[in-house]
């Protein structure tokens, strides 16, 4: 009995009340997406200001074939990435973290860590109001320390590097793969039933991936589709796995 | 160097004005959230409060593993450019090869005599073409892909695909990033202890229900990959 309540009392933090739910369904997510949509609109025009600036009130002006090479160039190393990458990281980030992530940076290496963090740790899903609000508290506040830090870097960088011993220099280039793989075993603690159940359900979105990013990578067209070929796979296979769960449950609920 | 002096002082007035739309972005979301959380109570208190931890802990590892990049890019652009290009989407490395592929289609070396102001103008276009359709992509994708998973979840009575979503992708992006490293010993070693840490501190931030340890938890693991790395380096000479 008291287990149930427990259950029940960490559904109702997970969901929420109904009448917080109908307010993030009819006042919260139409607001992230007026935010999301109106300051990414302005920061487009916004970023190409200085280029315009120097070419055409300075007059700085390169030839229009330099433009012409720079962009297709640019196109067909970013085009992939550019039209599958949000989507790939969204599932996680959620619409909010995905619009701060994509004007601020650094996705891969501070927004993706720090949702991962806050929601296995908090035991919060994103489509929750409790894992949006989260979410968006944690990478505003990341968005924040990395301007800081950019700062200091850029006006007292050259002071730091020489003050740190070489040796600390170098340890930094082993900070992402501990990173990746604390994440990791964040998420496999942050189960209801144990690490090791944790472990077991992450397991083949692991193999799978890990799979996928061999193959992928022996083939040179795809190089730019990669990520968003793995994750899609992935979630293809946790359509699976979500069918297979329901029909169990249909089967418990007809015993 | 002359053209990044010259065109230091004007690049940071914009540097200015592009990263305040950054902070005002990010204020205007977090404040939809605290007064969403006000009204419905989702987080308590001391949960904001570890959120905001984390949030700013787990900034400085990534951040210090670019420092040395991101001052490269200093002297090839100036501080200016730097400071617009990283805290404005874009990340140093990507910045720097965007620079460098910009200069080079227009057949300039970085320092010589013929990276002219004209040249430079033509990096800053390559730098910020390289990460603004991602601004277009969430302004047209977002909003329709919430929709349809509203939708998705009306549907379904029961269990629900969203758990399954977010844990897939998650690790779909993890697994692929991952092996990126797999190819060095020191490296797999650096993983491998991470790991083991975040699993000790994680149990021990449970026993003694202690949310600071948990949100520096990713930063004291990311310590003992750098260590573990650099005490397998040196080993193997």
């Amino acid at each position: 009995m008291n287990e149930n309540m427990n259950k029940a009392a960490e559904v109702e933090i997970n969901t929420g009340s109904e009448e917080a739910k109908k307010d993030y369904a009819e006042h919260f997510m139409p607001a992230v997406h007026r935010i999301g949509r109106g300051t990414m609109g302005i920061s487009l025009v916004l970023v190409f200001l200085p280029v315009l600036y120097f070419v055409l009130i300075k007059g700085y002006r390169a030839p229009l074939s330099s433009y012409i090479s720079v962009l297709v160039g640019i196109s067909s190393i970013g085009m992939g990435m550019w039209l599958t990458e949000p989507l790939a990281y969204w599932p996680v980030l959620g619409s909010a973290g995905t619009y701060i992530g994509y004007l601020s940076g650094n996705v891969g290496a501070m927004r993706f860590p720090v949702a991962v963090n806050l929601q296995s740790t908090m035991k919060a899903d994103i489509n929750t109001p409790r894992g949006q609000v989260v979410t968006i508290v944690g990478i505003v506040s990341s968005v924040f320390a990395n301007l800081i830090l950019l700062l200091i870097f850029v006006l007292g960088g050259e002071w730091l590097i020489s003050v740190l011993p070489e040796v600390v220099m170098a340890s930094f280039a082993f900070v992402m793969v501990g990173l990746l793989s604390s994440m990791m075993v964040m998420r496999f603690s942050g189960n209801k039933e144990g690490f090791v159940k944790g472990f077991l359900e992450a397991f083949p979105y692991l193999a799978l991936a890990i799979i996928l990013k061999f193959v992928i990578g022996k083939i040179a067209v795809l190089a730019a589709w990669g990520m968003a070929i793995t994750v899609a796979s992935c979630i293809l296979l946790g359509y699976i796995f979500y069918k297979r769960d329901s029909k169990k449950d249909a089967e418990n609920a007809a015993k | 160097m002359d053209t990044i002096k010259i065109m230091n002082g004007s690049i940071w007035v914009f540097a200015v004005i592009l990263i305040a739309m950054v902070i005002v972005q990010s204020l205007m979301f977090l404040r939809l959230a605290l007064n969403y959380n006000k009204k419905h109570q989702v987080l308590t208190r001391e949960e904001i409060s570890q959120a905001t931890k984390t949030g700013a802990v787990s900034a400085v590892g990534p951040a210090f593993s670019t420092l040395t990049i991101a001052l490269s890019l200093i002297v090839m652009v100036g501080s200016g450019a730097t400071f617009m290009r990283c805290g404005v989407i874009g990340a140093p490395v990507w910045e720097l090869m965007m620079a460098q592929f910009s200069a080079s289609a227009a057949g300039v070396e970085f320092g010589s005599a013929a990276f002219t102001p004209a040249i430079f103008t033509l990096c800053l276009f390559g730098m910020t073409l390289a990460s603004t359709p991602y601004f277009l992509n969430t302004m047209i994708t977002l909003k329709p892909l919430d929709k349809a998973l509203v939708k998705s979840q009306k549907k379904e009575n029961g269990r629900s695909f969203m758990p399954y979503m977010s844990s897939a992708a998650m690790m779909g992006l993890l697994g692929y990033s991952i092996v990126d490293y797999f190819g060095n010993v020191a490296s797999i070693v650096a993983g491998i202890a991470a790991g083991i840490v975040m699993f000790l501190i994680g149990k021990l931030a449970k026993k003694l229900k202690n949310n600071t340890l948990s949100s520096f938890s990713m930063a004291i693991a990311m310590i003992f990959a750098m260590i573990a790395g650099q005490i397998v380096t040196v080993m193997m000479g």
